[in-house]
């Protein structure tokens, strides 16, 4: 009385498997799941005993079971409430991600409820787990033109391995070859630093928004490729690299604390400032791997500016309360620009030398860059302007309205 | 010096120009270097030389700065690092992403998307589920080296570049998986929602034991998966899609390899700790809480048995990939220098292997 007895059952609760049978297959190296199988299959204990003592590998169990099983299918997974009937057309430039955005897989919802790895459109049995994303919202990383810059950066990919005409690049004055090699030094760095950031970022979009997730991957490829094919350049013509960037204008991007921040500061700020550079770099091209170089690389940063200003755009349509906060995000990411330039001595005067064509012509270089920043600026608030935030010339950061 | 001062101080005097200092252009630290293109082209061996082909063992700033460039004074942090090189690297990063920026291709394009004919409804259900899994996974497989980036230092930028190009691999293997669901009036079907092996990779504390997850283990079975794609696809498009991402994935599960291989060379000491991180993922993959992944499994015995009707011979298949799965986990591993796995393989795995051929 009161004395405990051993209640243990014979059988354990949670999988049918004896003590003695889960002992012995433990020690034959078994697979409890083929004995889970096997028993459930309808193989007697006893005859797992016996071929675990003749020394039967599981994977000869396996087998048995396969060819003495008659298989059959659960095929729960078959008639799950997804829409079906759908077929996605192949148009003149193939089958592109818009195109298969067809019945409710279209249906990219404002917030997407799902914390997941379910991709939209499937179907997700009860109890799967969070994979701890942070961004549900659409606004926060939509655009409209996602599908389309997805497939278009694909089409457009280069290879600066091949696609650049190296040869084409002769010896330069000293001067010259310097200063092209500092500005690829701080481009080298300007694209290290989308890459810590959307490495950053990326991982916070849930699965709803795919195709936010695939365009950013091009934006990441894309920053990797200009990384390199710059570091190529300064490295191909006798001088290397040059200074090391001042890192003023990456700081509002590594703070970012949402993503609409980080767009703002990167896509809409510096790619814009970035885009008017490339492209004078490649009108001021010396050869013609300059030109390839810096006209591919401007390809590719008119896709990201376009993602930039259409995304601004639809943030601020769906929430026009955050019109002012991302003001704020210009505001700042223009404050680091302009004390970017004011501190960048190497980076300022190499381009006065590029410009000018050489250090003796370099004060008529410094005038040309004022005319450039001017057009920069100008270029920078009409991209401000098509997304959506008007007079923005009233509110620009006042070192930057100097250039104006 | 190449720059005269004279003519430097010349024109300091020049009427309306700007304060200019030019000391930057009188620097001599910086080493000359002029890089030839081989017959790959100018690729990133070809211009690492020198100064710049130095790889420092241990990262010693946290900023942007390029390796081989002129350190400025002041510049603030942009993030902590990993400082290793032993941690992150592998000798082969940079041939593998040349060769994954020589051989990137266009799900929209490079696909026969027009030979994708109606199926039975049976053999057309598995293909969907297959995609919808595949689809899933590659979410995974971008995510998790993406968020790696942001720890790996300029100075060790050949593994940053590799891993952006795994980034955009898995992007378009998740559309294109996508697409294939999409095009036949079928669409996706069910999803696994997450499961315990693949959070396993998404948590790791630890870039090996991420790369050992997910390159070696996770990826070498989607790989052989992939490479006996002819038994699952039921056309020219589907063929194409798994040979070209075969072809990806092989790239992924080389850099896999050659970190581990790596990091057992520089720092034997871990061993013990890696065959940790793989007990652990063995056990986990295919764990009884993520429901065995029914859906997958059943969806490849119909498709290889060809018609739906003969699953025996789907099953037969099924077990010759799995078996081939575990044999090339295997050999990966011993060509990493870890053949001592064999004695210790989750028996799940383990059972599957052909005895060691000496």
């Amino acid at each position: 009385m009161g004395q405990k007895t051993d209640t243990k059952p014979a059988t354990s609760l949670t999988d049918g498997i004896s003590d003695a049978l889960r002992r012995k297959a433990e020690s034959k190296n078994w697979p409890l799941i083929i004995i889970e199988r096997a028993l459930k299959g309808g193989v007697k204990e006893e005859s797992l005993h016996q071929a675990m003592d003749a020394g039967m590998t599981p994977l000869q169990a396996r087998q048995m079971l396969i060819e003495e099983r008659k298989i059959e299918l659960n095929m729960a997974w078959s008639k799950v409430d997804t829409e079906r009937g759908n077929r996605a057309k192949i148009g003149k430039k193939g089958l592109t991600i818009d195109a298969i955005n067809i019945g409710s897989y279209a249906d990219v919802p404002d917030i997407w409820p799902d914390q997941t790895m379910r991709p939209r459109g499937a179907f997700v049995r009860p109890g799967a787990v969070s994979m701890g994303y942070t961004i549900y919202s659409k606004a926060e990383v939509w655009s409209d033109n996602l599908g389309e810059l997805y497939e278009e950066a694909i089409q457009r990919r280069w290879r600066p391995a091949t696609d650049i005409p190296w040869e084409s690049i002769s010896p330069l004055p000293e001067d010259r070859e310097r200063a092209i090699g500092q500005i690829c030094t701080e481009l080298c760095e300007y694209n290290y630093a989308v890459i810590l950031a959307l490495g950053k970022w990326v991982r916070e979009v849930s699965y709803g928004y795919h195709e936010v997730k695939l365009f950013l991957s091009t934006v990441l490829f894309d920053a990797g490729r200009h990384y390199e094919a710059f570091r190529k350049r300064a490295l191909v013509n006798g001088r290397g690299l040059g200074v090391q960037a001042t890192g003023d204008r990456f700081m509002p991007i590594r703070e970012a604390l949402c993503y609409a921040e980080m767009a703002t500061v990167v896509f809409m700020v510096n790619d814009s400032f970035v885009l008017s550079l490339y492209q004078l770099l490649a009108a001021l091209a010396q050869n013609d791997a300059e030109v390839e170089l810096f006209t591919l690389a401007a390809q590719d940063k008119a896709r990201h500016l376009a993602y930039g200003v259409d995304h601004t755009r639809f943030l601020i349509e769906h929430q026009p309360e955050r019109r002012d906060e991302i003001r704020r995000y210009l505001s700042k990411g223009e404050e680091y620009v302009a004390k970017d330039r004011a501190s960048d001595t190497p980076m300022r005067e190499a381009l006065a030398i590029h410009l000018g064509g050489g250090v003796k012509h370099i004060g008529d270089g410094f005038r040309r860059l004022d005319d450039f920043r001017h057009r920069q600026l100008q270029a920078y608030l009409g991209r401000v302007e098509a997304a959506g935030l008007e007079d923005h010339e009233n509110i620009l950061w006042p070192e930057l309205a100097k250039d104006l | 010096m190449a720059i005269d001062q004279k003519v430097i101080d010349k024109l300091r005097k020049e009427p309306g120009m700007p304060d200019i200092d030019l000391s930057w252009l009188r620097e001599e630290d910086s080493p000359g270097i002029v890089a030839k293109a081989g017959k790959r082209g100018l690729t990133l061996d070809e211009i690492n030389k020198g100064v710049y082909g130095e790889v420092p063992e241990i990262a010693k700033h946290g900023t942007t700065r390029s390796r081989g460039s002129i350190p400025r004074a002041g510049v603030m942090r942009t993030a902590y690092f990993v400082p290793e090189k032993s941690d992150i690297w592998a000798d082969n990063a940079t041939l593998i992403y040349e060769e994954a920026v020589q051989r990137q291709w266009s799900s929209a394009t490079d696909i026969p998307w027009e030979t994708v004919k109606p199926l039975p409804d049976i053999v057309e259900e598995a293909i969907c589920q297959i995609c919808t899994f595949l689809t899933e996974v590659e979410f995974i497989a971008g995510d998790a080296p993406g968020q790696w980036l942001k720890k790996i230092s300029p100075d060790h930028y050949e593994v940053a570049l590799y891993l952006i190009s795994q980034v955009m691999d898995e992007a378009r293997h998740l559309d294109v998986f996508r697409k294939r669901a999409l095009v036949n009036g079928c669409g996706l079907l069910e999803a696994q929602g997450a499961t315990r092996g693949l959070r396993n990779v998404l948590d790791s504390q630890d870039f090996t034991e991420m790369s050992a997850l997910m390159h070696v283990l996770a990826e070498g079975f989607v790989q052989t998966m992939f490479r006996t794609g002819e038994f699952i696809a039921q056309n020219e498009a589907e063929k194409t899609i798994f040979r070209l991402c075969a072809q990806d994935e092989s790239r992924h599960v080389g850099f896999g390899v050659m970190h581990l291989r790596y990091v057992l060379e520089h720092t034997p000491e871990r061993r013990e700790e890696i065959h940790h991180y793989l007990d652990r993922a063995e056990q986990l993959f295919g764990h009884p809480t993520d429901g065995g992944n029914t859906g997958l499994q059943e969806a490849l015995l119909i498709t290889m048995s060809g018609d739906g009707k003969d699953l025996d011979k789907g099953a037969e298949l099924a077990l010759a990939l799995n078996k081939k799965q575990a044999n090339e986990y295997m050999h990966r591993l011993e060509v990493a220098g870890l053949g001592d796995r064999r004695e210790r393989m989750n028996p799940a795995f383990g059972m599957l292997l052909d005895p060691p051929k000496n």
